[in-house]
C-alpha cells in the first residue's frame, strides 16, 4: 500500500500523542492516587462513591452526636449517682443525730442545707451552656437558687417552703390548744356521749378514721363534718382497768396515729395516757375528753407537727405551681397558686414526655430518647427530703420526739426515692452500653465503607508504576523508529 | 523529417521536464500541508496533422479516493458533533469537583442533613442554628450555581450555532464562486486540481457542522442538498438564517410553534418561503447538531433533573399538617363539628382527609388536589386547585359532598362553607352513630402552620422581596410552565426564617411555642431529607422513583456523570474511527516525498537527454552550415 509522507508523520505524531497523553494520566493518577479527577472519570461507579461516601458523612454526624450524647449521660449518670449518694448519708446522718445517746441536733441542720445545695446545684449542672435535667428548657437551671427555695425571693416577694410548712402548720392546727389538729372534743357534761369532730373538714390536721372503745358503743359519721361518738353509758360498770379506747387518725402526710387511752380505776395512777374511771359515768367522760385532749395536743407537737411539714413539702413539690394554704388562721384551703405569691421550684419543661425532652439520632433509622427532668419522683423527692430536713430548725432538744418523727419520715422517702435513682442509673447504664454497642459497629462499618471508597476511587499504585515503565519503553521505542524512519528518505542516498 | 522538428521535439521534452520539476516542486513543498492533495501532470505524445510532433503534458490532476473522502467527510461530521457534546458535559461534571472533595451537589445536601443532625444534639445553640441556616443556603446556591452555568453553557450553545451557521454560509458563498472558476477552466481544458482542493476545503467546513449530501455535474461545478434534498446550494449558494437570543432562561425552549419557541432556530430561505431545518430534523450530525442536542435536550435534561431534586427538598421540607378544629360541641346548635381551613391548598398531590366513625369502626376518606384538568374531567377523590382559595374552597366542599353521598354519610355529616371563606366545616348534629374523628389537610406548603407541626418552609422560590412560595404546579392553567421549571435556579433560603424558627414550633396543644432545648423540629426536618421517601417524578431522562431527598440528589449527580462517561467513551471510538479513514485518505492522496525524488530523478534524466539531443542537433547543423560554406 501506498503510504504518503504527512500520514506516516501523522501517524507518528499521534501514536507519540496519545502515548503521552496515556502517560500523563498514568502520572496523575500516581500522583493523586486517585483513579480519577471527576464522577465521569469513575463511570458506572459514580453512584456508588457518592452512596458511600454520604454513608460515611452520615455515620461521621451519628459518632458526633454519640460522643456528645456518652459526655451528657455520663454528667446526667455522676447527678444521679451523687443524688443517691446524697440521700443516702442524709438519711444515715439524721438518724445517727437524733437516736444516739447524746443527741447532735446542731449538726443536723447545716449537713442538710449544705445536702440540700449540693443537690440543686447537681440538677442544676450544665455541660457546655446546657442544663441536662430541665428537659427542653435547656437554657436556665431548672431549679430554683436553694436559698429563695427555702426562704423565698426577697427580689419578688415570693415566699418560700418554710412559709408554706409554717402556713401548714398554722393550718392544720398543730399549735391549735382548744382544737388540736382541727379536732374538736365536746362532752355536753350529762347524756354521757362525747363527741369527736372534725371542724375543718378532709384538707387539714388529724383525720378522723375509726374508734375502737371495747364494750362501750361508738359511732362514726362521714362527714361533713366527720364525726365519732363514745357512749360512756354503764361505762362505770364495764370499763376495768386496762381496758383502751383507741382512735384511729390519718395525718396530713398519709400515715396515721393511733391514739389508745387506757383506763384505770386506780385514782393515784399517774402515768402518761391513762383516764380515771369515775364514780359516775360522766365522770368517765369527762376524764376521758381530758385525756384525749392532751394526748392529741402532745401527738400534734410529734407526730402531726411532722406530717405536716412533710405536707407541706409535698404541696410545694409535688405540683407547678404550688399549691398554697389561704388564709391558715381563718378558714383555710389548699389552692393553686395561681397568682404566684409562693416561688415555683421547678423552672424546666413541664410538657413533654421527660425521656423524649432529649433525642439523638444515633444510627439509620434509631434515635435515642434520654431527657431527663428535676421534677421525675425519684430526683423530685430527694430534692423534697433534703429540703423538709434542712427547714427544721434542730436546736431545740426537748422537741426531739418531733425531730424523731421528722427524721423517720424523711429517712423512709429518702431511702424509697433513691432505690427510684438506682432504677435510672440501670435505665440511663444500658443506653451508654446501647451507645458503645452502635460506635463499635458503626467503626466497624466506616473501616469496611472507606475500603470500598479505595477501591472504587483509588488506583492500584504498584499495576499503575507498571504501566508508567511500560508506556515509557513504548515511546521510547516510538521515538527511536522515528528516528530512523526520518534518516531512510531517498534524499540521503541521491 | 527534419533537424529543425528533432529540435521542436526537444525543446517540448525539455519544456515537459521544467513543467514536471515544477509540480514535483510543488509536491514536495506540500507535503507536510493538511489537505494538500497530490498532482500529477500525465503527458502524452504530441501529434500534429498525424505527425509526432514532440512530447505535451495534460493539466494536472488530483490524486484522491472520492468514496473514502466522503466516508471521512461522514465520520468527522459525527466527531465533531460528539466532540462538542462531550465538552460541554465533561464541564457539567467538572462543576461537581472530585470525588474525594464531596463538593458535589449530593454532598451539599448531605451537609445540610447533617447540620440538623448536629442541631438536633444543640437544638438551642446560635453556633448550631447558624450552621444550619449557612448549609442551606450553599446548597440553595449550589443548585442556583449549577443552574446559571447550565443556562450559560445552552447561551453558549445557542452562540455556538449563530457561528457555525455564519462560517457555513461564508463556505456556501466561497463555494459557489469556486463553482463558476472551475466551470471557466474546465470547459477551456485547464487544470482545476488546485480551485478543487480549496473548494474541499471549504466543504470539510460545512461537512464538520452539518451533514450535507453533494454531487458533481457537468462542468466540475458541485451542488450541495440538505439531508432530504433541500439544496443548499444549487449554482447560487441559498443562505441559512438564525435567529439566535441574547439570553436563555430554563423557560426559553424549542419549540416548532414560533410564538412558544424561546431559542433560535436555523431556517433556510427557499423560493417558497422559510424551511425550519431543525423542526424538520434536517441537521442529523456535525457540530451544529451537538449544539442543538445540548441546547434542546441534554442540557435542559440536566436542568430538569436540578429543578426536581429542588422541587423535591423544599416541599419534603415545607409538607405539613394543618388540622381542622377540635370536633367540639358548639353551643347553641349542641352539634359537633370541626372547620377546616384550606387555604394552605397549593400544590398537586396535597390532601384532604376526613376521618370518623362509623359504628364503631373507624373510615376516611380522602381528596388529592390536582391542577385543574378542564375541560376534561377530575380524577376520582380528587378536586382542582382554583385560581384562589375561594375557589379550592368550593371546590373541595364539591368533592367532599360528592364523595361523602358515595360513602352514604352525606346526611349525617353534611360539609358547608360559608360564602367568600375558605373553611369547610363538617357538622355532626345527630346521634346517629357516624362521628367525627379529625379533618386534615396535609399541604405541601403547609408546613410549621398547623399546631403540632414540624414542618418548615426552609426554601422559597426567589430571593429578596421577591421571595414566594414554592408551591410547584401552575398558578394558572393556563400557564404555560409550572413553577419547578427553572427552579433550581431561582431557590432561595426563606429570608422569614430566622434562626429561632428551626427549633420553635406551634405546640400541638396550642400553648405557644415548643421551647429552646426542643430537638423534635430538627430530628424531623432531617429524617425527611434521609429517611422520608418521596415520589420524584421523570426529570431529563431519570426516570420518576420514589426515594429520599439525598438519594436523588446521589442520582442526579451519577446520572451526569454517567452520561459524561458514555460521550466520552463514544468520542474516543469515533476518533479512532475518524483517524483510520483519515489515514487512509491520506495514503491515497498525500505526497510521498520519495516517489517524489523518484519522479524527479527520472525528470532530470529525459531533460539532460532532451538537452543533449540539442547539442547533438546544433553539431550537426553547424557541420551542415561548415560544408555549404
Amino acid at each position: 500500500m501506498r503510504v504518503s509522507t504527512f500520514a506516516q508523520n501523522l501517524q507518528i505524531r499521534q501514536q507519540v500523542t496519545e502515548l503521552q497523553s496515556r502517560m500523563q494520566t498514568i502520572q496523575s493518577q500516581i500522583a493523586t492516587e486517585k483513579r480519577a479527577s471527576s464522577f465521569a472519570g469513575l463511570g458506572a461507579d459514580a453512584s456508588r462513591s457518592l452512596n458511600l461516601r454520604n454513608q460515611v458523612t452520615s455515620i461521621a454526624g451519628y459518632q458526633r452526636s454519640i460522643a456528645v450524647t456518652e459526655t451528657r449521660i455520663e454528667v446526667m449518670q455522676q447527678g444521679f449517682d451523687r443524688s443517691r449518694q446524697l440521700g443516702e448519708q442524709a438519711s444515715i446522718n439524721v438518724i445517727q443525730a437524733v437516736y444516739e445517746n447524746n443527741p447532735r441536733l446542731g449538726t443536723i441542720r447545716n449537713q442538710a442545707n449544705s445536702q440540700f445545695d449540693e443537690l440543686v446545684s447537681l440538677l442544676n449542672r450544665s455541660v457546655d451552656g446546657r442544663h441536662l435535667f430541665g428537659g427542653r428548657e435547656t437554657g436556665a437551671p431548672p431549679v430554683a437558687p436553694a436559698d429563695i427555695l427555702l426562704d423565698g425571693d426577697p427580689t419578688t416577694g415570693q415566699y418560700g417552703l418554710k412559709q408554706i410548712i409554717a402556713d401548714r402548720r398554722v393550718a392544720d392546727g398543730v399549735d391549735h390548744f382548744t382544737r388540736p389538729g382541727q379536732l374538736s372534743v365536746a362532752y355536753d357534761g350529762t347524756s354521757d356521749i362525747l363527741t369527736i369532730e372534725d371542724t375543718l373538714g378532709d384538707a387539714f390536721g388529724y383525720q378522723l378514721k375509726s374508734v375502737n372503745a371495747g364494750t362501750l358503743t361508738t359511732t362514726t359519721v362521714a362527714g361533713p363534718p366527720d364525726q365519732l361518738t363514745i357512749d360512756f353509758t354503764n361505762s362505770i360498770t364495764t370499763l376495768n382497768s386496762g381496758d383502751t379506747i383507741s382512735i384511729v387518725l390519718d395525718l396530713p402526710d398519709g400515715s396515721s396515729l393511733d391514739i389508745s387511752l387506757e383506763a384505770t380505776r386506780d385514782p393515784f395512777d399517774d402515768r402518761d395516757g391513762v383516764f380515771l374511771v369515775g364514780t359516775d359515768d360522766d365522770t368517765t367522760a369527762a376524764n376521758y375528753q381530758v385525756a384525749v385532749l392532751k394526748a392529741l395536743r402532745e401527738h400534734a407537737q410529734v407526730e402531726l407537727k411532722a406530717a405536716s411539714a412533710i405536707a407541706a413539702a409535698d404541696q410545694f413539690f409535688d405540683s407547678t405551681p404550688p399549691k398554697i394554704v389561704s388564709d391558715p388562721s381563718g378558714t383555710p384551703q389548699l389552692v393553686d397558686d395561681t397568682l404566684g405569691r409562693a416561688v415555683s421550684w421547678y423552672r424546666g419543661d413541664l410538657q413533654s414526655d421527660a425521656r423524649a425532652s432529649q433525642q439523638a439520632k444515633i444510627d439509620d433509622g434509631m434515635v435515642l430518647e434520654y431527657g431527663v427532668r428535676a421534677d421525675e419522683p425519684a430526683l423530685r423527692d430527694s430534692l423534697k427530703q433534703l429540703a423538709v430536713l434542712a427547714s427544721v430548725d434542730f436546736s431545740d432538744e426537748t422537741d426531739l420526739d418531733y425531730y424523731r418523727a421528722v427524721v423517720d419520715r424523711s429517712a423512709k422517702a429518702l431511702q424509697s426515692a433513691g432505690a427510684g435513682i438506682a432504677d435510672l442509673i440501670g435505665e440511663f447504664g444500658q443506653k451508654e452500653e446501647l451507645l458503645v454497642s452502635v460506635s463499635e459497629k458503626q467503626e466497624a462499618f466506616v473501616t469496611l465503607t472507606n475500603n470500598q471508597i479505595v477501591g472504587i476511587e483509588d488506583i492500584d499504585l504498584y499495576a499503575a508504576t507498571t504501566d508508567l515503565f511500560q508506556l515509557e519503553t513504548q515511546l521510547q521505542a516510538s521515538y527511536q523508529v522515528t528516528a530512523r524512519l526520518q534518516s531512510l528518505s531517498i534524499v540521503n542516498f541521491l | 523529417m527534419s533537424l529543425t522538428a528533432a529540435l521542436l521535439n526537444s525543446l517540448s521534452g525539455l519544456r515537459a521536464a521544467q513543467a514536471g520539476v515544477d509540480i514535483v516542486s510543488r509536491n514536495v513543498a506540500n507535503a507536510g500541508t493538511p489537505g494538500y492533495t497530490r498532482k500529477t501532470s500525465p503527458q502524452e505524445s504530441l501529434v500534429i496533422q498525424g505527425q509526432g510532433a514532440g512530447v505535451k503534458r495534460l493539466a494536472v490532476e488530483r490524486e484522491i479516493d472520492l468514496r473514502i473522502q466522503r466516508e471521512l467527510r461522514i465520520e468527522t461530521a459525527s466527531t465533531a458533533q460528539l466532540d462538542v457534546v462531550a465538552g460541554f458535559l465533561n464541564r457539567i461534571d467538572g462543576m461537581f469537583g472530585r470525588p474525594e472533595d464531596e463538593t458535589s451537589l449530593a454532598s451539599s445536601v448531605t451537609r445540610l442533613s447533617s447540620s440538623f443532625q448536629a442541631l438536633a444534639d444543640k437544638p438551642e445553640s446560635p453556633t448550631s442554628r447558624r450552621a444550619v441556616l449557612d448549609a442551606a443556603e450553599d446548597l440553595a446556591r449550589d443548585l442556583n450555581r449549577t443552574s446559571d452555568a447550565i443556562q450559560q453553557m445552552r447561551l453558549e450553545a445557542e452562540q455556538g450555532i449563530a457561528e457555525d451557521v455564519r462560517i457555513v454560509n461564508e463556505a456556501l458563498t466561497g463555494i459557489e464562486e469556486l463553482n463558476q472558476k472551475i466551470a471557466v477552466r474546465y470547459n477551456t481544458g485547464r487544470s482545476t486540481a488546485d480551485l478543487e482542493d480549496q473548494r474541499d476545503e471549504l466543504l470539510d467546513r460545512i461537512y464538520e457542522r452539518m451533514d450535507v449530501t453533494t454531487f458533481t455535474r457537468d462542468g466540475n461545478e458541485i451542488v450541495i442538498l440538505t439531508g432530504t434534498g433541500k439544496p443548499l446550494l444549487d449554482i447560487t449558494a441559498r443562505q441559512l438564517q438564525f435567529d439566535a437570543r441574547a439570553a436563555l432562561t430554563p423557560n426559553d425552549l424549542y419549540n416548532a410553534d414560533p410564538d412558544q419557541r424561546g431559542v433560535g432556530t436555523i431556517t433556510l430561505v427557499t423560493d417558497n418561503g422559510q424551511f425550519d431545518l431543525l423542526a424538520n430534523n434536517e441537521i442529523r450530525s456535525g457540530s451544529i447538531a451537538g449544539l442543538v442536542e445540548l441546547r434542546d435536550g441534554l442540557l435542559t435534561d440536566a436542568q430538569a433533573q436540578l429543578d426536581e431534586l429542588a422541587a423535591g427538598l423544599a416541599l419534603s421540607l415545607s409538607t405539613g399538617t394543618v388540622r381542622g378544629s377540635d370536633p367540639t360541641y358548639t353551643v347553641p346548635f349542641a352539634a359537633t363539628q370541626s372547620v377546616l381551613d384550606v387555604t394552605s391548598v397549593r400544590t398537586p398531590g396535597d390532601t384532604v382527609t376526613l376521618t370518623y366513625n362509623q359504628a364503631g369502626i373507624q373510615r376516611s376518606i380522602t381528596l388529592t388536589a390536582v391542577e385543574d384538568p378542564s375541560p376534561a374531567a377530575l380524577p376520582p377523590n380528587s378536586f382542582a386547585i382554583g385560581a384562589t382559595s375561594v375557589d379550592t374552597r368550593n371546590n373541595v366542599l364539591n368533592a367532599l359532598t360528592f364523595a361523602m353521598t358515595g360513602a352514604g354519610i352525606n346526611a349525617a355529616l353534611p360539609p358547608t362553607g360559608v360564602p367568600g371563606e375558605t373553611g369547610v366545616t363538617i357538622s355532626d348534629g345527630t346521634d346517629d352513630g357516624i362521628d367525627i374523628v379529625s379533618f386534615n389537610l396535609v399541604s405541601q406548603t403547609g408546613g410549621g402552620i398547623g399546631r403540632g407541626d414540624l414542618g418548615l418552609n426552609l426554601f422559597v422560590d426567589g430571593s429578596g422581596t421577591n421571595q414566594q412560595l414554592y408551591a410547584g404546579g401552575k398558578a394558572n392553567p393556563a400557564d404555560p410552565f409550572s413553577q419547578k421549571q427553572g427552579f433550581a435556579q431561582r431557590i432561595a433560603l426563606n429570608r422569614d426564617i430566622d434562626e429561632a424558627d428551626l427549633v420553635a414550633y406551634q405546640t400541638l396543644d396550642g400553648s405557644g411555642l415548643a421551647p429552646d432545648g426542643d430537638p423534635a423540629r430538627p430530628l424531623e426536618l432531617l429524617s425527611r431529607l434521609t429517611e422520608g421517601l418521596r415520589a420524584f417524578d421523570t426529570a431529563g431522562g431519570l426516570a420518576g422513583t420514589s426515594t429520599t431527598v439525598e438519594s436523588f440528589a446521589v442520582e442526579v449527580v451519577s446520572f451526569q456523570a454517567n452520561r459524561t462517561a458514555a460521550y466520552n467513551d463514544r468520542l474516543e471510538i469515533q476518533t479512532a474511527v475518524k483517524t483510520n479513514i483519515e489515514q487512509r485518505f491520506d495514503s491515497v492522496s498525500g505526497v510521498n516525498v520519495d516517489e517524489e525524488m523518484t519522479e524527479l530523478l527520472l525528470l532530470e534524466r529525459t531533460y539532460s537527454a532532451s538537452a543533449q539531443v540539442l547539442t547533438a542537433v546544433q553539431t550537426m547543423l553547424d557541420e551542415l552550415l561548415a560544408v555549404v560554406r
